[in-house]
């Protein structure tokens, strides 16, 4: 049985009142979910809370699936909208700062300083996804942190696959330009300078 | 010269099939600006590749089989509201120690400590609400969005500065959808004025001048909601409004909204 159709079957028992089957889907695929918001989110507090948002969006709202997706596409779609809610509300946030006696204020903005920044090396990468447009960083999250193919992404983020193709590398490339992996290359890549400049 | 964008991820990726995979390297023995952008976005995938896969919080427990039903019937998500409020409670915490610690130094064997909004009076004499303050009490149950909602509805039609009393009369105080249909009722000065020590109890220390203040609801939970000026005050136009949400049932903080002009 493959991981889609054992996926499957727990959804079918569910349904048929079996709620230990969707616990095993939690169990499944959490770790999954919370690295998808840790990273779309940049911030371990606001990842947990919003992968825990996730399964209860999911749990209420699984008799509305119809199965015409993966599950694991289906789960991606509603962690993915439930990143993008996050994250607007800290953008609407503005006065969700601690004004220091002895220091600048710190602006409000994606929290960076999440736990992966004690694993020596990381820091500038996380730092680096959290600075890069939203829609360039959930196309590099979907491809290179939670690895699903192209044609997976596209029907989450429900847009052309040539899209997508186009996303993940300019995402990259906004990505490395932030990192300063470009500095030894010459000329830098202009489409991903324009790109965040758009974004 | 044209670039095979689209191929360049997946050339990076190392899923094409041969013959576009050679396509792919003809152009880059030509061009060398597809050749930097290849490199750049290798390292960058590599990069967040090799970041480290962290554990999570432990969600199978928080949905096992017999919690499923009420996670289900709760009307809100079921996330702790303090993780969101770290920040200001973090910053609250500081002004709290003094705030409390000072005024007990002259009041030894002055009572226990107030536990709800109906045990608390009016709170001092610098807390006191303005004359012009009455609780509104509405039936609106408040969420994030339709609180932001307020904020911004509140400041675009110019109730930063205003008393409230000229909006009493026709019901809603700021024309905020959330409140349209709403029939308000007002409420006399001395559950004003507890409404109002409730909110200074939950956001103690916290700048700015209290113009309205109501009795609705927040994600279910009777709250107040007090409306809060914050700026240089002597006429000049306020920098931000602030609506403090406040729990009832325990003058505990439940969030926290804003907008500016």
């Amino acid at each position: 049985m493959t991981d889609a159709e054992r996926d499957e079957a727990l959804v079918r028992r569910f349904r048929d009142g079996e709620p230990a089957a969707f616990t095993e889907l939690v169990r499944r695929h959490q770790q999954r979910v919370y690295s998808l918001c840790l990273r779309m989110l940049g911030d371990a507090d606001s990842a947990a809370d919003v992968a825990q948002d996730t399964f209860l969006t999911v749990l209420r709202k699984l008799d509305g699936f119809r199965g015409d997706a993966a599950f694991t596409t289906w789960l991606h779609r509603v962690a993915v909208n439930a990143c993008y809610d996050e994250l607007r509300r800290k953008r609407r946030r503005p006065m969700l700062h601690v004004v220091a006696d002895d220091g600048p204020e710190r602006e409000p903005g994606p929290a960076i300083a999440d736990h992966a920044d004690e694993v020596a090396g990381t820091r500038d990468a996380a730092s680096a996804l959290a600075s890069i447009s939203e829609e360039f960083r959930v196309a590099v999250v979907l491809a290179d942190v939670q690895d699903l193919p192209y044609e997976q992404i596209a029907e989450v983020l429900d847009v052309p696959v040539g899209t997508v193709k186009s996303r993940v590398h300019r995402g990259r490339l906004a990505l490395a330009a932030a990192m300063g992996l470009e500095a030894s290359t010459g000329e830098p890549p202009t489409r991903a300078r324009t790109s965040e400049q758009e974004s | 010269m044209s670039h095979p964008l689209d191929q360049l991820a997946p050339f990076v990726d190392g899923v094409l099939g041969p013959s576009e995979r050679a396509v792919v390297e003809d152009h880059l023995r030509a061009c060398a600006r597809c050749r930097r952008e290849v490199d750049a976005a290798a390292a960058a995938r590599a990069a967040v590749r090799a970041m480290p896969v962290l554990d999570g919080p432990d969600l199978e427990s928080r949905f096992a089989p017999d919690r499923l039903a009420e996670l289900a019937a709760s009307r809100s998500a079921s996330r702790a509201p303090w993780s969101r409020l770290a920040p200001i409670l973090a910053a609250a915490a500081a002004v709290a120690l003094i705030a409390i610690v000072i005024p007990r130094v002259g009041d030894v064997g002055g009572g226990g400590a107030e536990t709800a909004a109906d045990g608390l009076t009016e709170a001092g004499a610098g807390d006191a609400p303005s004359a012009d303050l009455r609780l509104e009490i509405v039936t609106t149950d408040y969420d994030v969005d339709s609180l932001e909602a307020s904020a911004a509805s509140f400041l675009g039609s110019g109730g930063g500065g205003q008393p409230p009393e000229a909006d009493q009369a026709g019901g809603g105080t700021e024309g905020a959808a959330p409140d349209a249909s709403d029939e308000a009722r007002f409420a006399g000065p001395g559950r004003t004025a507890r409404a109002v020590a409730c909110l200074r109890r939950a956001f103690p220390g916290f700048p700015g001048e209290i113009v309205q203040v109501k009795r609705a609801s927040f994600e279910g939970e009777p709250a107040y909601l007090g409306y809060v000026l914050e700026g240089p005050g002597a006429g000049r136009p306020p920098e931000a409004l602030s609506i403090w949400v406040a729990a009832i049932d325990d003058c505990s903080i439940l969030t926290i909204a804003s907008a500016r002009p």
